[in-house]
């Protein structure tokens, strides 16, 4: 087995203070030792078996667990704050396994706090889950959030959109997750296995982030700054 | 001397009836030999399939001994499907339907005859099936629709003849496959019924007829041959020809000239995008206003019916069509055909021909139109192989996986079925014939719940299994499966709507575009669709909104799927040897001549053992073409192999692109020798690493998804895109890899990619047989024969850190730029504080 080249990172300067952009698909705020991730949606692969009737491989809850448990260790982090949608739909709870469960409350202990933003899939958290619940954190200059807020002085950090970006060159062009980063706010990638991307020149992105400055594409291990055209 | 029969042995006449005799005379038509063997044929209960040429009355032969079997019997009420009538293209059965109901209705015969396709409307569908036309024309997925409903036994009880036409288009492909399992099933279904088989060009009439018939009960083969070969020609034009790509353009005066010349015509071309285009050019110089048309698939339904109907009255003078009209269908007075571009295989090029002139005793005339000088070489091999007789190989497989796991559903669906009579049944299909229990056991469990080895905490599954058998798990799980059925995976795609104006608000949907396509223009942005110049508003409610562009701005064509057609490996070994060989130039055009003589000055021409391969740098990349005529699979294999091994040896590859007849590789550094790069332990050594992570093998899991029904294109209610299953089924494939490598549908998709993207059985071959005769020329530049492979332009796959090389090619500029930016902020900063 080959080991994976280590995963690259990018230091962000914003008006609220540094932020790390991980090429894995989560944000790290340094100041106050916060691990961000967005849109996990867990339970999704047994959503689509069982209400889009199709025999689907349901290992992405397992999978989304597994990667986010590996970046935290690599951070151990103060909290984890989990920027809504983390679990696909209402009825989410009644087909997490106990397992899984497990996995999620152990990533949470005396040293790390869990926080679950709600978001418009998971208003409500599976209570076999530990962790607060909250609709937004103020963090220094950043607000996190699920949805875009205005945040004139500071950040505004979110999810939602699930972004991705399409790189062209003479050559050929490259897609990818990426971060959608303005002067007064950032949008994560989406994390979860199995979930799918927003184009940032898509009408309905332009539409949340009208003042985009740059993308921050993710692509295998590397992260790349590009600036928006 | 036309009726020349072989095998006649056993197969004697049968009895016409006195009624049908006459008929055929009033038609001034004597009943050929083989159409009474048919009826023979019939009356013995025989299999057989019918090897006829185009223009001699083959279907008739089909229907003949239906039509005198019900206008002996007591049909009306109450009487069922007697005979099935399979055609690929749906444009075929409402043909045979007019032509069919001639007879019937000159000879008052009491039968009913019905269509039933995906373009037949729901009422006619609710009629069909409370009372069955005693003949049913259909196309495979609505007959295995048909199939998948319970009440599927009592319809097919009384059935006596299935005609399957066309049959060398079944026969080597997953639709083939799909067909082969209806006709097991309907034998399951109606025991005493038989099937006919109907093809003008077959290479291996044995092997079609093991296809046709039950596994181990081969067909009975009655073939015809006809004496007039076709007269073949290539364009005398005086333009010059251009060194790549496939644009017509250089030739639209003479074959507008040659147009005006016939009485009526068909131009074929082998994309849709290519009938738009030289739609537009022939249109442009149609000084005489000659009524030209267009057909392709794209095309939507009213319109495809009104072209089909001018053709047969006979008001166009020429059509620009794709593959689309190019089989059965009788267009009366069409005497001329042109192939434009490659004709890409004999039997295709001869089923185009066999267009024009459809009486059997005269020669079909037809001018090939070669749009580079690789493909005058092909038309050339071609015109050689048609007078000599030959044909293509088909290349006759194992029945496909994926298509058995939506045969399954379709057999649930039906009602509960034994998995021991389902295999057996199974089995009675030639292509899956040597299905193993094992793997059947695999793919019940994929149909059931997915089968996976970790097992997920949840309660779905598509089968429920009861002591009595399998049966679908719901009336939702079923509806969902039939709105699924078929073998066709199709890219998303938007309806065009066409509104007189800008301003106008009524629209018509004059067809379909690719999704893809759509994501490149840009409201404003003119291209060309049926024939006219659009000019594009904007997309609403899944439609692209459009209106005509008065200004002739030159306009974008629109990219189709499935443009490119594979090359018969026939005609690949043939291009070789005679460009290999100069004696037999002289059929050239002196233009292609010149250029083969360039390359044996500049470089040296390929020989008939071994392989050239050239080398040279492009616009600051070294370039290596390798010319193996070998086919796209061939090459397309070699291309990952090689590329793979050329990042390990440093060289940093960055493209490859392939045609039918070379590979070329762009790579940073230059390459000084090939025989590592295709020594054979690149099979060996790379392989096994890269089968698991081939895009190839991806691409074949996307649409066996589809397929075995792990991912639909259609959902009930909302229209899902192409777009999210695409997605979807890459992650699907990642998240699988990781947690159960050992799937049924990794092993399919692997073993497809590898037959049906990559021969790698071949690759081997011809790698084993390459060694130690591999030339490599290091050249100045690119040579007359690499060219027309180089200009395969955007058409490039792109090598692992090419994609790293975009990114950081973009972010470095960009880094510049910001860097600037901050300097720009920090003298305005100091200019304001100043």
């Amino acid at each position: 087995m080959r080991t994976p080249p280590k995963a690259e990172k990018l230091a962000l300067k914003t008006r609220a203070g540094e932020i790390i952009l991980d090429s894995r698909k989560v944000a790290f705020l340094p100041e106050c030792q916060t691990l961000l991730v967005a849109d996990m949606h867990f339970e999704k692969g047994s959503y689509l078996r069982e209400f889009g009737r199709s025999v689907l491989p349901a290992f992405d809850t397992q999978d989304t667990i597994e990667r986010l448990r590996v970046i935290a260790d690599d951070y151990r982090p103060k909290r984890i704050i989990a920027l809504g949608d983390s679990f696909h739909d209402m009825r989410a709870d009644e087909r997490l396994s106990p397992q899984a469960a497990a996995q999620l409350n152990a990533l949470s202990g005396d040293a790390c706090e869990f926080i679950w933003v709600l978001g418009n899939h998971d208003p409500d958290i599976p209570s076999a889950v530990t962790g607060g619940r909250e609709d937004h954190v103020q963090a220094g200059g950043f607000l996190l959030t699920h949805h875009p807020y205005e945040c004139p002085d500071g950040v505004n950090i979110c999810g939602h959109y699930h972004p991705k970006a399409k790189i062209s060159s003479r050559l050929g062009s490259v897609s990818a997750p990426c971060f959608a980063v303005s002067e007064a706010g950032i949008i994560l990638p989406s994390f979860g296995t199995f979930t799918g991307g927003l184009y940032v020149s898509d009408p309905a992105f332009t539409d949340a982030m009208p003042n985009i400055q740059s993308v921050v594409v993710a692509y295998k291990h590397r992260i790349f700054q590009i600036k928006a055209r | 001397m036309l009726d020349t029969v072989t095998q006649t042995k056993r197969l004697s006449a049968g009895k016409v009836p006195g009624e049908f005799e006459r008929w055929f005379e009033r038609q001034g038509w004597a009943i050929r030999d083989y159409q009474r063997q048919m009826v023979g044929a019939f009356a013995r209960r025989e299999d057989t399939l019918l090897i006829a040429p185009t223009g001699g009355g083959k279907t008739l032969a089909g229907f003949l001994p239906s039509l005198i079997d019900l206008s002996q019997k007591q049909t009306g009420a109450g009487a069922k499907l007697h005979t099935l009538y399979i055609s690929p293209l749906r444009a075929l059965t409402n043909d045979i339907e007019r032509n069919l109901n001639r007879p019937v209705a000159e000879m008052g015969l009491p039968i009913t005859i019905g269509v039933r396709t995906g373009d037949t409307k729901s009422y006619q569908r609710t009629k069909q099936r409370k009372t069955p036309p005693n003949i049913l024309l259909t196309t495979p997925e609505s007959l295995m629709l048909l199939l998948s409903y319970p009440d599927a036994a009592d319809y097919f009880a009384d059935l006596q003849t299935v005609i399957v036409d066309e049959l060398h288009s079944f026969a080597t492909n997953k639709r083939g496959d799909f067909t082969s399992l209806a006709l097991a099933r309907l034998k399951t279904l109606a025991p005493g019924h038989i099937r006919f088989g109907l093809s003008a060009t077959i290479a291996d009439a044995q092997a079609a007829a093991k296809w046709l018939g039950p596994t181990d009960a081969p067909a009975k083969i009655i073939e015809v041959r006809g004496d007039a070969s076709p007269k073949l020609s290539i364009m005398q034009t005086e333009a010059r020809y251009p060194l790549g790509g496939h644009n017509p353009r250089f030739a639209v005066k003479d074959i507008y000239a040659a147009i005006k010349k016939a009485k009526s015509s068909i131009v074929f071309v082998n994309t849709r995008a290519q009938t738009e285009l030289l739609f537009q050019q022939l249109w442009q110089i149609n000084d005489d206003n000659l009524s030209i048309g267009l057909y392709h698939g794209s095309l939507s339904r009213e319109r495809r019916q009104k072209t089909e109907s001018l053709i047969a009255q006979g008001k166009l003078r020429a059509v620009v069509s794709t593959s689309a009209l190019e089989m059965g269908i009788d267009w009366g007075d069409v005497d001329f055909i042109l192939q434009v571009g490659a004709p890409k295989g004999v039997s295709r090029l001869l089923q185009r021909i066999g267009r024009s002139n459809h009486r059997m005793d005269e020669p079909s005339e037809a001018v090939l139109v070669p749009c580079n000088p690789l493909e005058a070489v092909e038309c050339a091999v071609a015109m050689d192989a048609i007078d000599a007789g030959q044909r293509d190989g088909e290349d006759y497989t194992e029945g496909a996986m994926d298509v058995a796991v939506q045969y399954i559903v379709n057999r649930a669906c039906a009602g509960k079925f034994k998995k021991r009579e389902t295999l057996s049944e199974i089995r009675s299909a030639w292509p899956y014939r040597n299905l193993s229990k094992s793997d059947f056991d695999l793919l019940v469990g994929f149909a059931q719940d997915g089968g996976y080895a970790l097992k997920a905490y949840d309660r779905f599954s598509r089968l429920k299994s009861t002591s009595r058998g399998y049966e679908i798990s719901s009336p939702q799980q079923a509806r969902r499966h039939r709105m699924n059925i078929g073998t066709i995976v199709e890219y998303a795609k938007l309806r065009v709507r066409r509104f007189p104006n800008m301003k106008s608000k009524r629209f018509r949907n004059i067809g379909e575009i690719e999704e893809r396509f759509v994501m490149g223009i840009a409201p404003g942005d003119s291209f060309v669709f049926g024939g006219e110049v659009l000019r594009y508003h904007g997309i609403r409610d899944m439609a692209l909104e459009a209106s005509p562009m008065p200004k002739k701005t030159p306009p974008k064509v629109p990219a189709f799927a499935g443009g490119v057609m594979p090359l018969s490996t026939f005609l690949a070994g043939g291009v070789r040897r005679l460009i290999s060989q100069p004696a037999g130039w002289s059929r050239l055009p002196a233009q292609i001549q010149d250029w083969l003589a360039l390359q044996a000055q500049f470089s040296q021409l390929p020989k008939s053992e071994g392989v050239l391969a050239e080398g040279f740098f492009d616009r600051g990349v070294h370039v290596i073409v390798i010319h193996s005529f070998e086919g796209r699979k061939v090459n397309m294999a070699l291309g990952l192999l090689m590329t793979r091994r050329m990042e390990m040896r440093g060289l940093k590859p960055l493209t490859y692109s392939i045609t039918d007849y070379a590979l070329t590789i762009t790579s940073i550094e230059p390459v000084n020798q090939v025989a590592d790069l295709m020594s054979e332990d690149i099979l060996s050594d790379e392989y096994e690493r890269w089968v698991s992570e081939a895009p190839m093998v991806k691409r074949s899991f996307r649409k066996i998804a589809t397929i075995a029904g792990l991912t639909e294109q259609r959902l009930p209610g909302a229209k899902r895109t192409m777009k999210q299953v695409t997605f979807s089924t890459d992650l699907i494939y990642d998240v699988l890899l990781k947690y159960d490598p050992d799937h049924i549908l990794l092993r399919i998709a692997r073993e497809e990619a590898e037959r049906d993207l990559l021969d790698i059985p071949r690759l081997r071959r011809w790698l084993s047989d390459v060694q130690g005769e591999i030339t490599y020329k290091i050249l100045p530049h690119a040579s007359p024969l690499s060219i027309p492979s180089m200009m395969q332009l955007g058409k490039e796959t792109l090598v692992g850190e090419a994609k790293m090389a975009i990114l950081e090619g973009a972010a470095h500029e960009d880094m510049a730029d910001m860097r600037l930016e901050t300097v720009r902020d920090f003298v305005n900063e100091n200019a304001t504080k100043g």
